[in-house]
């Protein structure tokens, strides 16, 4: 496997780490767009225009169901990273499935969660403070919803071409952006839903 | 030894189960504190923070394995963390002063005495 490569590129290592540290300068800029999106939240959290606040909407227990769900989807990733990098076409793909399975589980409480917001007839009109929280939870819903069509087509190329260096390291990637939005919800439910 | 090569070799099941239970009890401990109305004011503020910012350094070591990558992607992250301390603690900075500045009609009327205006 490594012989293929070693014939086409000079060192494919230094070629890859560079496009996984390029990847990870893109989601940094992308950690600045939602440190944007805290600091607008923060700032609009109190102008709630007579309408509800975080109190009257928000329900903790299935906040915690979510950020469970969320903590063991990127535990899941790790693991199907340690399987791919061991050359385990199997495992990786039953993890990633696993993984998958549950960021579509979290992104439908998220979804049950709008929706039953929104019924109450608060929807992001309603006030600033509504603004704020549907734009940063939805921003982060979003990169989600992005990150499970990530896995289906990264799923597709594991199962065609098997666990070649260039699918690993697009795998890497994958698994980076995962555990990534992992580490911005710990700062959602903390300032969102626990400090509310 | 490239970096990408000993960044893949040196993640184990064992670190992936230690981040992962550590990161649950940071988690726990902050729903607890809160469902349980353990704490109020400032201190519930700052152990929050406090209990984010350690769960987020577990998962960023643990998880996203950084300070074992290039060089570099620990100069970009800690650049980027520079970027987001002037942003978010500048946005709340301003906006504070304005709040405290425009609240009233008794601040506004404070304000045009002191600077000897009359209406």
């Amino acid at each position: 496997m490594n012989e293929i490569i070693t014939d086409t590129t000079p060192s494919p290592h230094d070629h890859y780490d560079k496009i996984t540290l390029g990847f990870w300068t893109y989601l940094m800029t992308d950690l600045i767009s939602f440190a944007a999106l805290f600091a607008t939240y923060a700032v609009l959290r109190g102008n709630t225009f007579g309408g509800p606040t975080g109190n009257d909407l928000f329900s903790l227990p299935l906040v915690l169901g979510e950020t469970m769900i969320l903590l063991t989807s990127s535990f899941t990733c790790g693991l199907a990273m340690i399987a791919v990098r061991k050359n385990l076409k199997n495992q990786a793909i039953t993890f990633f499935v696993i993984t998958f399975l549950l960021g579509t589980l979290f992104l439908s409480l998220e979804f049950m969660e709008f929706s039953h917001i929104m019924a109450e007839g608060y929807g992001p009109q309603t006030s600033a403070f509504l603004s704020a929280f549907f734009t940063l939870v939805g921003t982060h819903g979003l990169h989600i919803a992005v990150g499970l069509l990530w896995i289906v087509v990264s799923l597709v190329m594991v199962w065609l071409s098997g666990l070649t260096p260039f699918v690993v390291n697009k795998l890497e990637r994958l698994s980076i952006f995962w555990h990534f939005l992992g580490v911005v919800w710990i700062f959602i439910f903390t300032i969102v839903y626990l400090l509310k | 030894m490239s970096s990408y090569e000993s960044n893949a070799h040196s993640a184990t099941v064992g670190s992936y189960i230690a981040g992962f239970a550590l990161s649950v009890i940071f988690c726990f401990s902050a729903f607890t504190i809160v469902m349980g109305n353990l704490l109020t004011g400032t201190s519930l503020v700052v152990v929050l923070i406090s209990l984010a910012l350690a769960q987020a350094f577990v998962q960023m070591i643990f998880f996203l394995h950084l300070g074992r990558g290039s060089h570099w992607s620990k100069v970009i992250f800690l650049s980027t963390a520079g970027i987001i301390f002037i942003l978010v603690g500048g946005s709340l900075w301003i906006m504070n002063h304005l709040n405290y500045h425009m609240t009233s009609g008794q601040m506004e009327e404070q304000v045009l005495k002191s600077e000897g205006i009359t209406k």
